[in-house]
């Protein structure tokens, strides 16, 4: 099943470019520092001003810390990572990050692991314009590519898992769940109910990557790679 | 690629400081953490999925985080592209570990 190797991109596609048209790209670690700068560049002067974006409100710093705290304890390895182009004078630029926790049980199939998407945005135009770079990409499915790998370098097989956020309008929640399926994840509507502890069910909103699911998802961008 | 998840926590880099007061201070923390951590695991809670972000932004924690990122090297941009280009390893990753 997994012919594709398992590597991260490096090339991202423009969207709406010219056919295919891609420039090159880097899929890097982001750590404590990468993601200050997340903050300090992008994420405060343009996003948390933006009362459309679900993540105006998103701490990436804190969530980090939390996460290595919380989930280290259960042996689950936090990883954030970037995808970063060139500006017109050679700096990086990230178009947009993603925060991975590797060991959760896979939704429906408790018995194996697989990475959960905790976090995942991209770059608002605004912020790529005014840091150099003049064109728009297509993130989400690469950062989801990204997930599948982590995924497989932990040898899950690129099962991979997200819940869709359940905050915003209505129309922001249709949105974000027409863009996971465009991704080829998969809802788990039948999980609705299912109990996942004495306190808790399950709800409609679970979205996943299954092997082959991974396989279909990665082998089409094999030529970024 | 890797044969477990994560690596163990390694507790060892937890130095206490020879000053007792700062060393008091410091074992009332660790203490008030381990009381959280013993707290969950006897209650044996199954968080909601807004556990992380809620958790990392009780006060303690979001000013803890704070203070650690008043401590990282200033930065104006976020660096040179060939030099995350030259970071990437066997995966295609510019990894940050050493």
């Amino acid at each position: 099943m997994n012919a594709t190797p398992a590597t991260a991109i490096r090339r991202l596609p423009v969207a709406g470019g010219a056919p295919a048209r891609s420039v090159e790209c880097v899929v890097q670690e982001a750590g404590l520092r990468e993601l200050r700068n997340w903050h300090r560049f992008i994420h405060d002067p343009f996003i948390a001003p933006d009362a459309a974006r679900l993540d105006r409100t998103w701490q990436w710093t804190r969530y980090l810390m939390g996460s290595y705290v919380l989930n280290d304890a259960y042996g689950r390895l936090t990883e954030a990572f970037q995808i970063v182009v060139a500006s017109r004078t050679g700096r990086s630029v990230p178009v947009g990050q993603a925060m991975l926790v590797t060991g959760y049980p896979h939704p429906g199939r408790a018995n194996e692991l697989s990475t959960f998407v905790w976090f995942l945005t991209s770059t608002p135009a605004a912020a790529l314009k005014a840091l150099g770079v003049d064109d728009r990409f297509v993130v989400m499915p690469l950062l989801l590519d990204t997930a599948v790998q982590a995924s497989r370098w932990a040898g899950l097989h690129g099962r991979v898992a997200l819940h869709a956020d359940h905050r915003g309008s209505k129309q922001q929640q249709d949105d974000l769940v027409a863009r996971y399926l465009r991704c080829g994840l998969t809802r788990r509507i039948e999980l609705k109910n299912v109990v996942l502890s004495l306190f808790r069910r399950m709800d409609d909103r679970y979205f996943v990557y299954d092997e082959a699911s991974a396989h279909a998802c990665t082998l089409r961008w094999d030529l970024l790679r | 690629m890797f044969s477990t998840l994560s690596d163990r926590v390694d507790l060892s880099g937890l130095e206490l400081s020879p000053q007792p007061a700062e060393r008091e201070a410091q074992v009332r923390v660790l203490k008030d953490v381990f009381s959280v951590l013993e707290r969950h695991h006897l209650e044996r809670r199954t968080p909601d999925w807004a556990f992380l972000a809620e958790d990392s932004e009780t006060p303690a924690v979001a000013a803890a985080v704070d203070a650690l990122v008043q401590s990282l090297p200033d930065d104006t941009d976020f660096g040179s592209f060939d030099a995350a280009r030259s970071r990437r390893d066997v995966t295609g990753v510019a990894r940050l570990r050493r």
